[in-house]
């Protein structure tokens, strides 16, 4: 029998065992577009089951959850496995170029080993997202980690390597703060899994230790202000599709296993200060980011600023769904907008910031540096790509009708119902702070510049990948329908009665 | 940072007291407790080398230390689930794959520090960061 769920952590497994297994450069090619085709099949087959039966689960091997390891679907899953999908196979594509032997960006080394790494990435992504178990995703988390680290390290420039050290020692701490979470948790409730931890009665102390411990460790993954300090090296000294799968990808896992805690396991009277703080944090990362955006020379390192500002928005969903200690929902009635909008602030942040680190590859190719006085003229040398990163910043903007629109508006209107209005302010300051980032990018594209410099020719598919994925995120603003009846399937975003 | 880690060590003290005393009719210390607390003390001590040493190979070394204090902490308790057939398996079996991982990650850590050292002759991130 074909289960689609095991088949989206098993598709890209196999196929980075056979990349790895198969280095030449013959199989190259054949090998990456197989796996990346079976593991799109796999998703589309996940998706057209939850969208038709409902949320799955399945028990690895027949052991049912106590014992075993289960595996769960619900709409929120399918709607991170899709963009992890659409996403990951148009950075492939840009991928088969970069690391084939047409480009002299890259050594034998980075070609063989880019498609082993990438793969057991995914496929680890797609772990996180249909485990049900939590010390199941300890382990997908650690590898994404490792993984990740090692992708970065493929250029094996020595900036690039200790970027990479330093998110991986920040990383490791973070994996042992949860691992250390996993065990309190499963020291109170006897269990490891999410759905038979939801059902027990809520403990008090050590579940509130147990989720700062996991909180810390997740947010320091995810790199929520303050602890955001290795994001902006690592995601800018790697190459251009490594950049784009860090910040659009690998940073949006930590933070769902944040968010399926938060609303599957823990509740309380502490909750609501704890959601505030996450708020307020996620508030200065959008202020602080964008303010460092501001000071950038360097295209890559003004994106990935950006990253770190475009995360703040994410933890915006804690004060809107925390329960105020007396009981009742701080924003009772809102709590569908407020989890659509994260949700869809996620997915069009992965698209855009997809397109936005593609298009600083084709411009690294093109111009040989990043520098953002390098690139005078660009609007007419290489349209298509100014193009991109111009309809990618609109989104990231949330200029309508774009996806990042969309994700802001249902997060301001949330905010309005619960009576919360300051993170409104903030939500307009940070729009500001990142039109003032995007339109000082694109500033230095539109000065025009006849002086002949030495130019290496762009090609047409990587531009058309970044492309893409930019309008793909202005798209999906225009159809909101089909992706929220997606997100409510199975109730994700459950919200307790106290007892 | 020195105060990231005094919070954190207050967690970790209140809670593994609260997590040993959770089980009924307990004497206030039982040997299960001390093996907690044990485990927490070595979390914070490896938490403190990490926060305040710069050399790699302390770095690595202070996460394995912390590392060892998780693996503590659930042998604590397996060993305080223990019914008539023994102790319970389940958390031993999560400090074995816990350890499988630490152990790849630390080797995937000195592999990047003996090759950020060849490349750059310094076995620290910061240059010039004399702490070792």
């Amino acid at each position: 029998m074909i289960e689609p769920m095991a088949w989206c952590i098993l598709a890209p497994f196999i196929g980075a065992s056979l990349a790895f297994l198969l280095p030449g450069r013959v199989w190259r090619r054949p090998i990456a577009i197989g796996a990346i085709g079976a593991t799109l099949a796999s998703v589309w087959m996940l998706t057209s089951q939850v969208w038709n039966s409902g949320a799955q689960r399945m028990d690895l091997s027949g052991w049912p959850a106590p014992l075993g390891i289960g595996l769960a679907a619900d709409g929120f899953s399918v709607f991170m496995i899709v963009m992890t999908g659409v996403v990951g196979s148009l950075i492939g594509a840009y991928a088969l170029w970069h690391y084939s032997d047409l480009s002299d960006a890259t050594e034998p080394a980075e070609r063989r080993l880019f498609w082993p790494l990438w793969l057991i990435l995914w496929g680890s992504l797609n772990a996180i997202y249909l485990s049900s178990d939590i010390f199941n995703i300890y382990v997908a988390l650690e590898v994404i980690t490792l993984a990740a680290v090692a992708l970065i390290t493929l250029s094996g420039k020595a900036e690039a390597l200790v970027a990479a050290m330093r998110y991986l020692l920040a990383a490791f701490l973070g994996s042992l703060s949860y691992l250390m979470g996993v065990a309190l948790l499963y020291a109170t409730h006897g269990a490891l899994d999410l759905v038979i931890i939801a059902d027990q009665e809520r403990a008090g102390l050590p579940e509130v230790g147990a989720f700062a411990l996991m909180a810390t460790g997740l947010a320091l993954k995810t790199a929520l202000f303050p602890m955001h300090f290795w994001l902006p090296p690592a995601h800018s000294k790697a190459a251009a599709p490594v950049s784009a799968i860090l910040s659009a990808l690998v940073v949006k896992a930590s933070f769902y296993v944040l968010l399926r805690l938060w609303f599957g396991v823990f509740d309380g009277p502490a909750m609501y200060a704890v959601g505030i703080l996450l708020g307020t944090l996620g508030s200065a990362a959008i202020i602080w980011g964008a303010f460092q955006a501001l000071r950038q020379m360097s295209l890559k390192l003004l994106i990935a600023h950006s990253t770190v500002a475009q995360i703040g928005y994410l933890f915006l969903i804690f004060p809107l769904t925390a329960r105020r200690p007396s009981g009742e929902l701080a924003a009772a009635g809102w709590i569908t907008e407020a989890c659509t909008g994260v949700s869809y602030h996620a997915l069009s942040h992965a698209l855009a910031k997809a397109a936005m680190f593609l298009g600083a590859g084709v411009v690294l190719h093109v111009y040989g540096s990043d520098l953002l006085t390098n690139m005078r003229g660009m609007s007419r040398r290489l349209p298509i790509t100014t193009f991109a990163l111009a309809i990618a910043g609109v989104s990231l903007m949330g200029l309508p009708p774009s996806g990042g629109f969309a994700a802001k508006w249902l997060i301001v209107t949330a905010a309005l119902g619960a009576g919360q209005w300051w993170w409104v302010l903030v939500i307009l300051i940070g729009g500001l702070l990142t039109a003032g980032y995007i339109f000082l990018m694109l500033r230095w594209a539109f000065i025009s510049e006849d002086a002949p410099i030495q130019l290496r020719p762009a090609n047409m598919p990587i531009q058309l990948a970044a492309l893409a994925l930019a309008l793909l995120s202005v798209l999906v603003g225009f159809r909101l329908e089909e992706p929220f009846q997606l997100l409510v399937i199975g109730d994700p975003f459950p919200i307790f009665d106290l007892p | 940072m020195t105060l990231l880690s005094c919070g954190y060590m207050s967690v970790c003290f209140g809670v593994a007291s609260a997590a040993g005393a959770a089980t009924p009719e307990t004497p206030v210390l039982t040997s299960h407790l001390v093996y907690m607390l044990t485990a927490c003390l070595l979390f914070c001590i490896g938490l403190f080398g990490l926060i305040t040493r710069g050399h790699l190979m302390r770095n690595v070394m202070s996460l394995n230390v912390m590392g060892g204090g998780v693996f503590l902490f659930l042998v604590a308790v397996a060993r305080r689930d223990a019914g008539e057939s023994g102790p319970d398996p389940v958390p031993h079996a999560m400090t074995l794959t816990g350890i499988v991982v630490a152990l790849a990650a630390s080797a995937f850590a000195l592999a990047l520090a003996r090759r950020i050292h060849s490349i750059t002759g310094e076995m620290r991130l910061e240059p010039g960061d004399d702490n070792s």
